[in-house]
């Protein structure tokens, strides 16, 4: 017996809790608020959702895939430092993103007094929909941005002098081979982009636009009906799912994976005034991904900080930190794993199991933090009895509160985030590499290290760098599951936003930008040495 | 390309199991809390008895400068957890017989009636507080009780409209308020208890009717946020709006406002208000101290801090209101029972959906 | 149809190539030679619009491609290329790879040629199958393909065995000729592998940081080399002290030699002596004593010293099998001779 073949369910199982939870709900009668919703609610809201979803798909995708490609392949002004600055934005939470926007680019923000002394009119103010979209757009971009500059970098120049030698222009070349290549790698981004739209609340609540996940909060907030709320997340995962398949269907049998070793990279040489169009393009995007709504933050903060700071800052971030970091180590780990038996193992049940183990992060936070918490809550339970029946007397088990739930629940969430950059890492290791490794009489662990490893060793950075800035930004989990005394900056968000005081709340989430940013400079400084 | 340390990498995933193991094996209520603002605990020196474990949805900074001055005072330490209401009420109910906490204290009559109904409460045996709170704003059995006041009024810009043209809530729906009218969306629970307290006053034909005169005069589609509402009327946006009066009185404090607020006489029903308010739950450890923090909340000394610290209205008529508070002038609260607003609230939020208020 | 004026090339100021000039007809197949880091890649780069030129100028069919003014961009040469490790687009079927350089072609002309490639290439049971399905060979026919589908005027092959098994190096470069000259190509490869290069060139071009030591046919490059570099590099031998006679044979040890080169009479010049040169025979007046042999199936090499310590080689049929340490006779067997007159450098 395969052990690979056993890893992929077991990892898929505890990541299935929640989902047990979620698809359990069918069976709950709830017909009359079915029928409400379905009537009034369901068919604005997949309206919306669609929407949504597809233009923030495209934007991403625009943005993410030009930066990253503008950054690895094109020399221009200030490519350097734009390499890791447009990173940058993924520090910053959606909920704070659009907080802040909402002030700059509000009726009473500093955008609008400017517009109002130019042109004397009030700067128009877009819609709760394409508001949304474009915050959503300069927030998650980062995902596919990460991805595609992997790819770029790793099919390098030649693919393009392939297609220059066959009598394509760059541009066509570009088009037709370095996007191809990157298929999957761009995939995997906006998939990710795509499970954060739709689990998104943070910023579709500060425009008020309605979707999926807003219909899911009121059937349960608003119509007390939990088990309705499951039942809409059932939709849709089913959806999502449907989705994963289809793209796996759709890329067939054809591979993307480098034949060989890339040759040295340089860099494409444009024309002086390109050059500057790139710069711009990049200036842009990071001006208003993460100049204008940290600024913002900034004025805030000092603003506010002789009311909001306090020692216990210190406590917020620490819980923040060892929270990411140890999240970020077990979650990667256990992509790893699930990379591992996928190649080992490439078996029905461990591509199934993969899907089922990363849909966790298309469920609204706060869905999926009640579903683990309840199986957790009744395995204690079951525990506890079992404990009773054998030894009668015997203390309790309780597992809820323990920072081990914690982190099981965040890898339930954000294990497809990990999951993402180190599968397109596998799929660079072409199987005739470990056949090569074992005719060399390499053992399998000294394949792992030697061989699989330093072409993984990407990826995995990459996965855990989002792991950590998406715990630290994580709130719905943080909450539910956190043991007493365990605050942290995003839960410190939390008090001051539910009480509407968001100029107070730009102290803690400046904090949990820069916290996200040493990583992000982490991961910079490894790029440029290693 | 990133070339981590094979070794490295190895101990860390090997420290993080034993961490993990050492983290997971005991972590009961260990963290000092009811902190000092300067991060001092007043916990250990004062505290004989076992702690009172709260849930609670109101937000940090409102509670917990309470609960320091209740454990100075009687030398029960108080442990506390945040969240939103729903998930501490599913938190409660999964961790059933085990569930650390004794206190749910939480926002709004929906979700005080919600967690009644979820069988999460127990009554509690306290004649103190069932003479100083008013019966209205309790639950008939005695599940939960409220302590804090938020009225849901009108506000209306003083440059353009005087207080003799406004009537109540009701007349809003009025043509002459045609894209005038100011809303905040209806998927925050303030707006929802108003509407069923509506519906339990005249019926859900006519409330259906008024919502829908409401959203036919939007000025502008719903906002996410009181203050943005208060902001667009400062900003000659819309003229009239419906808010919680704290969130005025906040922006108030550090602003001349041109925004005054209207409170709609007692002939009509008077001013729509809604509760926080706690419960003892049903499978409490510490039922005693739970009862003692109820009853310290409902007292002089809890009300002023409780209310105060938000810009609230006590529920105990005799406490000092804040001087911001003050200036507002008196009001008539309408006297309809609270639980009311939960009751209905599920057909407030249907009837909401079906007028096309978002 | 090729020609390479005065090339110089370099990196941040580091000459990689320095003047080269070639020029190869059309219908023959170049190979340029060298080690790595002589230039040879670069110098393929540059005729293929990959790099511009600092100095000098290509043209291609009497077109000019590139000087220190113009720079054709690649896309528009009438030039192919197949790639070291063929690069063929791992997400497209072997006959999408062919058809990818075909836009200019309308459909049916698309397939057309495409089916005509793979007839050509003998592959045309492959044609739906992705690059990662086939052996390396394969793979090698199907970047040839690509790049012959068209029809450019010259091809240059960069490395193209270096990624295949050695023991298919032959076989297939053989194979690759035939198709070549099967096409009616003109080719241009470089490789470090002088077996290779003898194997696959109507013309050789030996290369060394960044200079073109001989560019001729590939019999003179190995029985005409022009100096001790290129003599050393490609084919090697043993060297022997001779000294000029009046009648322009060279005396050396084993005996006179005609020669071409004009030396004056009395000069000593050093002789290159391949190891076929030198054959072996029982019944031999002169004799040399075995250093050390190798062992090549129908043949030994056996190296050989004579009795004034020169060192030569010897290919003698395997079935003389001599020890080490034996003395065995030996005569010449060359109709001419490489001598280099002797410098005070040497």
């Amino acid at each position: 017996m395969n052990p690979w073949r056993l890893a992929a369910p077991v990892i898929a199982l505890v990541m299935a809790m929640p989902l047990c939870v979620v698809f359990g709900s069918v069976f709950v009668p709830t017909g009359e608020t079915w029928t409400h919703l379905a009537t009034y609610v369901l068919p604005a809201v997949t309206r919306n959702t669609v929407w949504l979803v597809l233009v923030v798909a495209v934007g991403t995708l625009l943005v993410g895939t030009l930066s990253a490609w503008l950054t690895a392949v094109v020399e221009f002004p200030g490519r350097g430092f734009f390499v890791w600055a447009m990173m940058l934005p993924l520090a910053v939470p959606g909920y704070v993103f659009a907080f802040a926007l909402a002030g700059v680019f509000g009726y009473s923000g500093p955008a609008s007094d400017l517009w109002r002394t130019v042109t004397g009119q009030p700067l128009p103010q877009w819609g709760g929909g394409a508001a949304s979209a474009s915050c959503l757009i300069l927030g998650l971009y980062p995902y596919v941005y990460l991805l595609a500059r992997q790819a770029f970098l790793t099919q390098g120049r030649q693919s393009l002098e392939v297609a220059q030698s066959l009598g394509l222009t760059r541009l066509a070349g570009f088009w037709r081979v370095a996007l191809p290549l990157a298929r999957p790698w761009l995939a995997a981004g906006v998939a990710l982009v795509i499970m954060e739209t739709l689990a998104d609340f943070g910023t579709v609540k500060v425009f008020n636009f309605d979707t999926f996940t807003t219909a899911i909060y009121a059937a349960w907030f608003g119509l007390f009906s939990l088990p309705a709320a499951l039942q809409l997340s059932a939709v849709l995962l089913l959806a999502v799912a449907a989705a994963v398949v289809l793209e796996r269907f759709w890329r067939g049998a054809s591979r993307f994976s480098a034949q060989n070793g890339s040759a040295p990279q340089r860099r494409l040489q444009p024309s002086v005034s390109q050059r500057w169009l790139a710069f711009g393009f990049c200036a842009l995007v990071f001006a208003l991904a993460f100049v204008i709504p940290v600024g913002q933050l900034l004025l805030w903060a000092l603003a506010h900080a002789e009311v909001e700071w306090m020692p216990r800052y210190w406590g917020y971030a620490r819980s923040s930190l060892i929270l990411a970091s140890a999240a970020a180590l077990l979650v990667t780990s256990l992509a790893l794993l699930l990379g591992f038996a996928d190649r080992h193992a490439p078996a029905r049940t461990t591509r199934i199991s993969v899907i089922v183990a990363t849909l966790g992060y298309a469920l609204p936070g706060t869905v999926l933090a009640v579903g683990f918490f309840a199986v957790i809550a009744g395995l204690g339970h079951a525990l506890s009895a079992a404990v009773e029946w054998l030894s009668p007397g015997a203390a309790g088990v309780t597992l809820t509160g323990t920072l081990l739930v914690m982190l099981l629940a965040y890898a339930a969430r954000f294990l497809a985030v990990a999951y993402s950059p180190i599968t397109s890492g596998f799929e660079r290791i072409t199987p005739t590499l470990d056949e090569a490794a074992r005719g060399l009489g390499a053992s399998g662990w000294r394949i792992l290290r030697r061989v699989h490893w330093p072409l993984l060793s990407g990826g995995t950075a990459t996965a855990a760098l989002l792991v950590f800035v998406d715990v630290m930004k994580e709130l719905p989990i943080t909450l539910i599951t956190r043991p007493f005394g365990w605050d942290t900056l995003a839960t410190r968000i939390f008090q001051l936003t539910t009480e509407g005081e968001w100029e107070r709340a730009a102290l803690p989430a400046l904090a949990v930008v820069i916290a996200g940013l040493a990583p992000v400079l982490w991961l910079q400084r490894q790029d440029t040495t290693g | 390309m990133i070339r981590l340390n094979n070794f490295g990498v190895l101990s860390l995933v090997g420290l993080l199991c034993a961490g993990l193991v050492a983290c997971g094996g005991n972590d009961g209520p260990a963290a000092p809390a009811a902190d000092t603002s300067d991060g001092t605990s007043v916990t250990e020196a004062a505290a004989p008895a076992q702690p009172v474990v709260v849930y609670s949805s109101r937000a940090e900074q409102l509670i917990q400068p309470i609960f320091t001055a209740f454990t100075e005072e009687t030398g029960i330490a108080v442990e506390y957890i945040t969240d939103s209401a729903q998930p501490l009420i599913e938190r409660i109910k999964a961790e059933a017989d085990t569930t650390p906490a004794s206190v749910l204290l939480t926002v709004d009559a929906g979700v005080l009636w919600y967690a009644a109904e979820q069988g999460i409460l127990q009554p509690m045996a306290s004649d103190i507080v069932s003479a100083a709170v008013p019966q209205q704003y309790r639950d008939p059995d005695g599940l939960w009780t409220g302590l804090s006041l938020r009225a849901r009024t009108i506000v209306y810009d003083t440059r353009k409209v005087s207080a003799d043209e406004l009537v109540g809530y009701a007349d809003l729906a009025d043509s002459r308020w045609a894209g005038k009218l100011c809303l905040r969306t209806s998927k925050k629970v303030y707006n929802q208890s108003l509407v069923a307290t509506m519906i339990a006053s005249m019926g859900e034909e006519k409330t259906e009717e008024i919502v829908r005169g409401w959203v036919a005069n939007l000025a502008q589609p719903e906002f996410s946020n009181d203050t943005k509402l208060i902001e667009a009327i400062e900003d000659g946006r819309c003229q009239v709006g419906i808010v919680n009066s704290y969130y005025f009185g906040r922006l108030q404090r550090d602003n001349e406002l041109s925004a005054a607020l209207f409170w709609q006489p007692a002939e009509l029903g008077g001013v729509h208000v809604n509760v926080s308010g706690a419960g003892i739950t049903a499978n409490a450890p510490n039922v005693a101290g739970a009862t003692a923090l109820l009853e310290w909340l409902a007292g002089p000394a809890g009300q002023e801090l409780f209310a105060g610290l938000n810009l609230e209205f006590p529920v105990l008529g005799d406490v000092p209101n804040d001087p911001i508070v003050a200036a507002w002038g008196e009001f008539a609260a309408s006297e309809q029972p609270l639980i009311d607003a939960g009751r209905l609230q599920a057909d407030a939020v249907k009837l909401m959906a079906r007028a096309g208020y978002n | 149809m090729l020609q390479v004026h005065q090339v110089h090339q370099a990196y941040a100021d580091t000459a990689v190539l320095n003047g080269l000039d070639l020029s190869l007809d059309a219908g023959r197949i170049g190979c340029l030679l060298g080690n790595s880091g002589c230039g040879k890649t670069t110098l393929l780069r540059c005729i293929a619009g990959f790099e511009s030129l600092r100095e000098g100028h290509i043209d291609v069919d009497g077109v000019r491609q590139s000087d220190v003014h113009l720079h054709v961009s690649p896309e528009r040469r009438p030039v192919g290329m197949v790639f070291q490790n063929f690069a063929l687009l791992p997400h497209l079927r072997v006959a999408d790879n062919i058809a990818f350089g075909l836009h200019e072609l309308n459909a049916g002309e698309r397939n057309q040629r495409v089916d005509d490639m793979l007839h050509l290439v003998e592959l045309a049971d492959k044609r739906d199958a992705y690059p990662h399905q086939l052996s390396g060979g394969q793979q090698q026919r199907v970047a040839l393909a690509r790049a012959l589908a068209r029809r450019p005027k010259l091809l240059l092959l960069d490395e193209p065995f270096s990624s295949l098994d050695a023991s298919l190096r032959h076989q297939i470069g053989i194979e690759v000729r035939d198709l070549l000259k099967q096409a009616g190509a003109t080719a241009l490869f470089v490789t470090h592998d002088q077996q290779e290069a003898f194997a696959l060139a109507d013309d050789i071009g030996v290369m060394r940081e960044g200079r073109l030591l001989q560019w001729s046919s590939a019999y003179d490059v190995y029985h005409r080399p022009v100096s001790r570099e290129v003599a050393r590099f490609v084919g090697g031998g043993g060297w022997l002290a001779g000294s000029v006679q009046s009648d322009g044979h060279i005396h050396t040890a084993l005996g006179a030699l005609p020669c071409a080169q004009s030396f004056a009479p009395g000069a000593t010049v050093d002789v290159l002596l391949r190891a076929d040169d030198v054959v072996h025979n029982d019944a031999a007046v002169l004799s040399a004593r075995v250093l050390d042999k190798q062992f090549r199936g129908a043949s030994f090499l056996y190296r050989l010293q004579l009795d004034d310590g020169s060192e030569l080689e010897s290919l003698v049929p395997s079935h003389h099998n001599h020890p080490v340490g034996d003395s065995i006779g030996i005569e010449l067997a060359a109709d001419h001779c490489i001598a280099f007159a002797r410098t005070e450098f040497d």
